[in-house]
């Protein structure tokens, strides 16, 4: 008897170890984030841990278009060369000292000091200086005119008093006891790799609304992909931040589970080093182009919208006007023949060399796999010889980004809200990989910064759409769709498609 | 050519042979660690995005020095205790904390699985056994971690008909079931009861037709106590083999329940070129396996007299 | 000419299914589909055909763990090897070396070599191979290191093989099989499980498209089970089973037991067995008609060596060898069994007190020293030995019958005498128990046995009469003048560890001579006659055959061992053992050898399968293929009855011929003496007399000398 008892007892306090508390979230993320502060954010979860802790000038809105956030009003001078912005006097940081505009100076200096090497240096690289001009506002000097400032006063501000001096270091202690004005504040980094974050209670959000609804969000570290799905299911989380398409319909069917469809400006490609022979030949590109038949590579990896360039289908930026390049292999086979090339039994050759292309991807890229696999073997049912290179993180950045030593290069890029292609496409831009060198599309490109308005800025870039998808750099593939997957316990919810945190002080746990 | 004698110096001087012979191993693990981490292609800054930060940090960890300065300074500071901080897996977290902390981790599933591996490979010596028993941890891995335990609920939960059992807590959330798993899959999976079955049959095969053991089957007594005593010593031995299959398993295990520990901490260096933190975990495993095979190798000779006392 | 094993079958299979070409086409239409009539077990996410894949999937294993095989025994097998023969810090700097990549786990391991070497199934293997051949040298290192402590490389190098070739063929090749097999099983096992294990972690095994096990699962668990179950649960079936079968097929079958009976306790008679049969599956081994053996009583089993007495002894205890039965033995009385080498009686990690329990009165009966009771076993002498595993039969309430195999084995003259006496007395106890002893000595019998058994026929060569003492003259073929010989190696002369075994030795052999060596056992004959090999250092003036064989030894010498099984590799068959040793020499034929020996009809058997006197004469053709001048024979007799002693022993000066000289260490006197023209009488480390067998009673000899002759 008295065992028996001592058995339900043991039982009913695992009952109590198992469940979760009342008001909190948690979500899994691939990796840890290895650092907290958005000075020097590489990855994607760090992004979305810096939307939890810290507040920008500026943040998006639910129609994605910016308003004040850490501001109260901006003004931008008629030469567009200036702008004052009036800072709210309502805000503490999470220690409760006062939000000032040292904070913001402070932080566009750090930003842009070569010493402290931050990765967002590029994000302040169009203020060319910042004054204090009382305790509350600030006034920016732009390089250049700036149509839109707001749009790219978006990065997170930090508090000059956390930091004693400049240039700020990777290993300032502020990484592990991180202080700002967002809506939870991190309590502490677990041993199991989670992280801890409990709402800030003096949080002032937009919209005069400063209540979180959710007490206490834990972030857990799940490497292996094909787990995250499954601890939703098995309730050991509330939220997935992306649903792998093989899991859609197995969280579809679950009653417990809602799916959050939302739009990124994410596109897959796979470019050419036109660097290289025979790849600087048009006619080659144009021919392994029209090889591809890219709605049969999309189909094993999920659903989404097949582009023509650099832009989602749903950017105002895209040219509906663009027409694909079709799938012809008669038509790549007469290409091949007029740059030379002759096809033999065992495939295409020119001066008794094979044609042979090296597709290098990223270890970690989803479903690259099977994209690479499918690749292949269309390449190869056309006479071209295919050879893979799966490369680790390392490897990818020296191979790709300091050799440029590759044939083909399949991936994906990820743009925020302000969709600047410029990096990439303009003549020895830093993420330049394919080497476009179009006068032409720097001259839109060009035209398009420097552009008075929107409607002027909209037709440079479309014109870019199809001038960089007549000068064929990379295949543009496609873009998938993206899902977010929560608990239904989870209420209230909207998902910001790039930092995915932005409107959670809005969610509510029942 | 020369005549065969055992070894006849004194205890002392053989202690001390066997403790150096071990620290000579374990230095050349951190030396060839480091010397494969550098030859691999991409570095540590190469994970790092930024051209700014990469032209200061390399000035700063010295990647555009020699190989062999590197490699040196390197074990210097990993044998002075010197260990630094990460470079890119947690970027200036101590690398003491960071291995000391996945040390603590590991050891829980590491140590009871080394019990494990000897004791099925004790049991389960017959072949058909050790046969079975190697099949078995890849058939549990691949049943999926979640549904090896429960199966059962893994229907009713997929439907969405009824919930998870609040008491039920599931490998990937930490807890015992977790560890439990880990331990029997690493202690199963790590090849150790072939290697045990194999070393335990030679013996076994040996003491059958030993004097002593027919001496004292003649006489009706029982050779049980006998065979163990005489197991011991290739036990042992096995347990010590078998310790480094263990630390292989061990990063497998980590990284697939997501539990932290040192083979998981050794993957991420690795993939990221993270020398000081490689280093450090390398140490680590180097003492425990200095340690190990200076222990056993002090215990077999506290066994056997015939190794002890030379004639 | 051997069946080949099944081993061979299946890597021809294997071989055949690499080579197989499959088809890697995709189909975008046909996304993983359940198992139907076109595709057996389905596809897979992209659209391939599982089974086909499963196939492609044995070329990993071939190529990648070939490779493996290849690096790991390639690199392991010749190192191990290697700091097992030598020794010494060889063997530590090898040693630490394979630790220092074991204690590198080997996951990271291969992967970082990986980063190196490429991601295809070749560069996997040998990133495995390496990460593998640790094991490998761990594993053979002690093999090799076991034999040569058991003196087998010593002799095969003293015979004249050189050493790498004794090291790579006779250890390793011929006698590590087992230990090869067990490592292959391990590293192909563990090479399936690793590289599945990468592809699931982080896509390192084998890259797309090429098909392997481990990366068809980790596609098939990254598409979700829930398209096709074949895919999943294929690659896992065929790992598991593969992965299963190796290691079957590496792992030998399990010893068998042999049985026991019960026993009636009668009055008068302890033991009784008729139509007493000792055989194996094939042929039948030992018959007796009939054995009783009253209460009280000493019977003895006589028979020539190779007749079976001593399995006969083993059937009546119940401890016969796996594979050997015995029928006839009605029941067994409480008994206790003695093996013939006293150590092999006692367990040596235990000391003699923990294993015996005696009064003093069995203290005395048996002889030995009480001060020893402390020792160790392994640091008694053969006397000693002999007379403790005597003491440890008698342990517990006593048995009713003691079996005694060849109980004076090795022992000198006057231990013999000791012996018997002792083991008459124990019959005399109040509760009567009896003695069963095997010998093949009919001296032992007078006055100690009181029925005789005779067994088997004796087969064999007839003795061709006494030996007749040669010619002796000419330049000398051995001279030592004040050697002092140590235990200790030739090549390291600071490291000999205290005084020397034997000192202030002047000995000189001419051709055509025989000289003997006698003494207590343990007294240092045999590190004497290693000595004179130029094996065992040695400081003073020593030239054999005209040069110092501490420079190197002259093939003209060759050792007889104690145990003839020394030189003789256990895994080949006598005919090519004695061809290798008639390479040595390249004058005389194999064929003759065998038929001086009379071993002509038992030239395709293993040395093991030989009876002791068998392997005797094995070992004098040997001797006599390498062209010896000079044989140094140390305990050429023991283990041999008489007719078969001088039999041995006049075949050795057959084969030694008239200019040659034989030096003899051995307790049998009244064989050795009588064809000896000189001997040499070693007592308390030195040499005390010398004598030729004509003065042997002469009242000059030392008293030592006179009480060895006396005894023997």
């Amino acid at each position: 008897m008295i065992r028996f008892c001592f058995c339900l007892s043991g039982l009913a306090a695992l009952a109590m170890i198992g469940s979760a508390s009342a008001s909190q979230l948690r979500y899994a993320e691939d990796q840890a984030p290895a650092t907290v502060n958005p000075l020097f954010t590489t990855s994607m979860a760090e992004t979305r841990v810096n939307e939890l802790l810290f507040g920008a000038l500026y943040a998006d809105d639910h129609t994605l278009a910016s308003a004040p956030q850490l501001a109260e009003s901006g003004e931008l001078s008629t030469d567009r060369l200036h702008m004052t912005v009036r800072l709210r006097e309502d805000l503490n940081w999470q220690d409760g000292s006062p939000f000032t505009a040292k904070d913001v100076v402070f932080t566009v200096k750090a930003m842009k000091d070569p010493a402290t090497a931050s990765t967002e240096a590029g994000r302040a690289a169009f203020i060319s200086d910042v004054r204090e001009i009382s305790d509350h506002s600030v006034q920016f000097d732009f390089v250049r005119p700036e149509l839109r400032p707001e749009d790219r006063l978006t990065f997170k501000i930090l508090p000059a008093a956390a930091f004693p001096t400049l240039p700020v270091k990777r290993t300032d202690g502020f990484r592990l006891a991180p202080i700002g004005t967002g809506p939870w504040s991190l309590v502490k980094f677990n041993d199991d790799n989670s992280v801890s974050f409990a709402a800030n209670p003096g949080f002032h959000g937009m919209d005069g609304r400063d209540d979180v609804g959710i007490a206490q969000i834990t972030m857990k570290e799940v490497a292996d992909k094909n787990y995250q799905a499954k601890l939703l299911l098995y309730e050991s989380i509330d939220a997935l931040v992306r649903v792998l398409p093989r899991d859609l319909a197995m969280l579809q069917s679950n009653r417990k589970v809602e799916l959050y469809p939302y739009q990124t400006n994410s596109w897959w490609y796979a470019g050419f080093n036109m660097d290289r022979a025979p790849f600087n030949d048009p006619k080659v590109r144009q021919a392994l182009t029209e090889m591809l038949d890219v709605p049969d590579m999309l189909a094993p990896i999920g659903t989404g919208d097949l582009i023509t360039g650099p832009y989602v289908p749903s950017s105002p930026f895209y040219n509906h006007d663009t027409k694909p390049f079709p799938h012809d292999p008669d038509a790549a086979a007469a290409l091949l023949t007029a740059a030379g090339y002759q096809r033999g039994a065992d495939g295409w050759s020119k001066g008794g060399r094979k044609l042979t292309v090296t597709v290098s991807a990223h270890r970690a890229l989803e479903s690259g796999q099977e994209v690479t696999i499918n690749l292949q073997s269309q390449l190869q049912a056309q006479g071209v010889d295919v050879v893979i290179d799966f490369l680790d993180e390392a490897q990818w950045r020296q191979q790709v980004w300091k050799d440029r030593n590759y044939d083909v290069v399949l991936s994906q890029w990820t743009f925020d809200r302000n969709e600047d292609i410029r990096e990439q496409f303009y003549s020895g831009g830093r993420r330049n990989l394919t080497d476009l060198k179009d006068p032409e599309v720097d001259r839109l490109l060009d035209a398009a910064r420097d552009a008075a308005d929107p409607i002027s800025r909209k037709a440079a870039l479309r014109q870019a759409h199809q001038r960089i998808h007549d000068d064929m750099p990379m295949v543009f593939l496609w873009t998938l769709d993206s899902y977010a997957a929560l608990s239904t316990a989870v209420r209230g919810v909207t998902v910001h498609p790039f930092s995915f945190f932005a409107w959670a002080p809005e969610w509510r746990m029942q | 050519m020369r005549a065969v004698m055992p070894d006849s110096r004194s205890e002392p001087a053989v202690i001390l042979r066997t403790v150096v012979g071990w620290l000579l191993a374990g230095l050349g693990a951190i030396v060839l660690v480091q010397v494969l981490v550098a030859l691999a292609p991409g570095d540590a800054i190469d994970t790092l995005p930024d051209p700014a930060l990469r032209g200061q940090l390399a000035r700063e960890w010295r990647l555009d020095d020699p190989m062999y300065l590197r490699v040196v300074l390197g074990t210097l500071h990993a044998l002075s205790g010197a260990w630094g901080s990460s470079w890119t897996v947690r970027p200036g977290a101590p690398v003491w904390a960071l291995v000391m902390g996945a040390m603590g981790s590991s050891m829980v599933v590491l140590l009871p699985a080394w019990f494990v591996a000897v004791g099925v490979g004790l049991l389960g010596r017959g072949r058909a056994a050790v046969a079975l028993v190697s099949a078995l941890p890849v058939v549990i891995l691949s049943l999926g971690t979640i549904e090896s335990v429960n199966a059962l609920v893994w229907v009713g939960i997929t439907s969405g008909w009824w919930s998870r059992p609040s008491f039920f807590a599931l490998p990937a959330e930490g807890g015992l079931v977790r560890d439990l798993l880990m331990i029997g899959v690493l202690g199963i999976g790590s090849a150790a009861a072939g290697e045990v079955a194999a070393r335990l049959g030679e013996t076994d095969a040996a003491l059958d037709q030993a004097g002593f053991v027919l001496a004292t089957r003649a006489r009706g007594g029982s050779v049980r106590g006998l065979l163990w005593r005489h197991r011991a010593v290739p036990l042992l031995e096995a347990a010590q083999a078998v310790f480094a299959p263990l630390t292989g398993g061990l990063v497998i295990v980590e990284r697939l329940w997501g539990r932290p520990g040192l083979g998981d901490l050794l993957w991420r260096a690795v993939e990221a070129r993270d020398v000081p933190v490689a280093t450090g975990v390398i140490v680590v495993l180097a003492s425990m396996t200095v340690l190990v095979g200076v222990t056993l190798d002090l215990c077999r000779r506290a066994w056997d007299p015939r190794l002890r006392i030379l004639v | 000419m051997r069946r080949p094993s099944p081993l061979v079958y299946v890597c021809l299979v294997a071989l055949i299914a690499a080579l197989f070409p499959y088809d890697s086409g995709l189909n975008a239409d046909a996304l993983g589909l359940a198992p139907s009539s076109g595709h057996p077990l389905g596809t897979d996410a992209v659209g391939r055909d599982v089974a086909l894949r499963l196939f492609g999937g044995l070329r990993p294993l071939v190529f990648g763990g070939g490779t493996a095989l290849l690096v790991a025994l390639g690199v392991g097998v010749p190192l191990g090897a290697l700091a097992g023969a030598r020794g010494g810090p060889v063997a530590l700097g090898v040693r630490g070396a394979a630790s220092a990549v074991a204690v590198i786990p080997a996951v990271p391991l291969v992967l970082l070599l990986g980063l190196l070497l490429g991601h295809g199934a070749l560069p996997l293997g040998l990133a495995w191979g390496v990460a593998s051949a640790p094991a490998v040298t761990q594993a053979i290192y002690q093999r090799v290191d076991a034999s040569r402590r058991a003196d087998r490389l010593l002799a095969l190098v003293a015979h004249g093989i050189p050493e790498p070739v004794a090291v790579a063929r006779h250890l390793v090749w011929n006698n590590a099989g087992d230990v090869l097999r067990v490592q292959c099983a391990r590293i192909l096992a563990t090479f399936l499980a690793m590289e599945t294990a990468l592809s699931y972690l982080g896509r390192a095994g084998v890259a797309e498209p090429d098909p392997s096990w481990g990366n068809m699962l980790a596609m098939a668990m990254g598409a979700g089970a829930g398209r096709n179950p074949a895919a999943v649960a294929s690659p896992v079936f065929v790992i598991a089973v593969v992965g299963g079968a190796l290691w079957w097929a590496a792992l030998g079958r399990r010893l068998a037991d042999s049985g026991r009976s019960r026993w009636a306790p009668q009055a008068a008679v302890v033991l009784a067995a008729n139509d007493l049969e000792v055989s194996t599956a094939e042929r039948a081994l030992v018959r007796l008609s009939s054995l009783i053996v009253p209460r009280g009583t000493v019977t003895a089993v006589l028979g020539a060596s190779g007749t079976g007495k001593s399995l006969l002894l083993r059937a009546i205890a119940g401890i016969l060898p796996p594979g050997v039965r015995a029928s006839g033995v009605v029941a067994r009385p409480p008994l206790a069994w003695v093996a013939q080498d006293g150590r092999e009686s006692l367990d040596p990690l235990r000391t003699v007190r923990q294993q015996v329990t005696a009064d003093d009165a069995t203290l005395l009966l048996s002889g030995f020293p009480a001060q020893r009771l402390d020792c160790w076993p392994h640091t008694l002498s053969g006397g000693e030995a002999q007379r403790a595993a005597l003491l440890a039969a008698l342990t517990g309430s006593g048995p009713a019958l003691l079996l005694a195999d060849e109980p004076t084995t090795g022992l000198d003259p006057r231990a013999r005498r000791t012996l018997t006496a002792a083991l008459r007395e124990f019959t005399q106890r109040p509760d009567r128990p009896s003695v069963v002893f095997v010998t093949h000595d009919r001296r032992l019998l007078a006055g100690f046995a009181d029925a005789v058994v005779e067994i088997g026929v004796p087969g064999g060569a007839s003795p061709s009469g006494e030996p007749v003492p040669g010619q002796p003259g000419g330049a000398p073929l051995a001279e030592a003048a004040g050697l002092a010989v140590f235990a200790g190696l030739t090549r390291h002369p600071g490291r000999w560890t205290g005084g020397p075994v034997v000192r202030d030795i002047d000995l000189v052999v001419a051709p055509g001579e025989t000289v003997g060596i006698i003494g207590e056992s343990g007294v240092g004959k045999t590190t004497l006659l290693r000595a004179l090999a130029g094996l065992c250092a040695s400081r003073g003036a020593l030239s054999v055959l005209g040069a110092d064989p501490r420079c190197g030894k002259p093939q003209g010498v060759q050792l007889l061992w104690q145990d003839p099984g020394t030189s003789l590799d256990p895994a080949i068959p006598l005919r090519q053992m004695l061809a290798i040793s008639a390479r040595l020499s390249g004058e005389r034929s194999v064929k003759e050898a065998l038929a001086r020996v009379g071993l002509t009809h038992r030239a395709d058997a293993l040395s093991s399968e030989l009876s002791g006197g068998e392997r005797r004469r094995a070992s004098l053709a040997q001797v006599w293929l390498a062209g010896a001048r000079l044989v140094l024979a140390d305990e050429p007799t023991a283990a041999l009855d008489a007719p078969r002693a001088i039999e041995a022993l006049s075949l050795l000066q057959d084969l030694v011929g008239p200019t040659g000289g034989i030096v003899i260490a051995s307790h049998d006197l009244a064989l050795v003496l009588p064809l000896c023209h000189r001997v040499y009488v070693l007592h308390e480390g030195t040499c005390v007399d010398v004598f030729s067998p004509a003065e042997q009673r002469d009242p000059a000899r030392h008293p030592f000398a006179r009480a060895l002759v006396d005894a023997g």
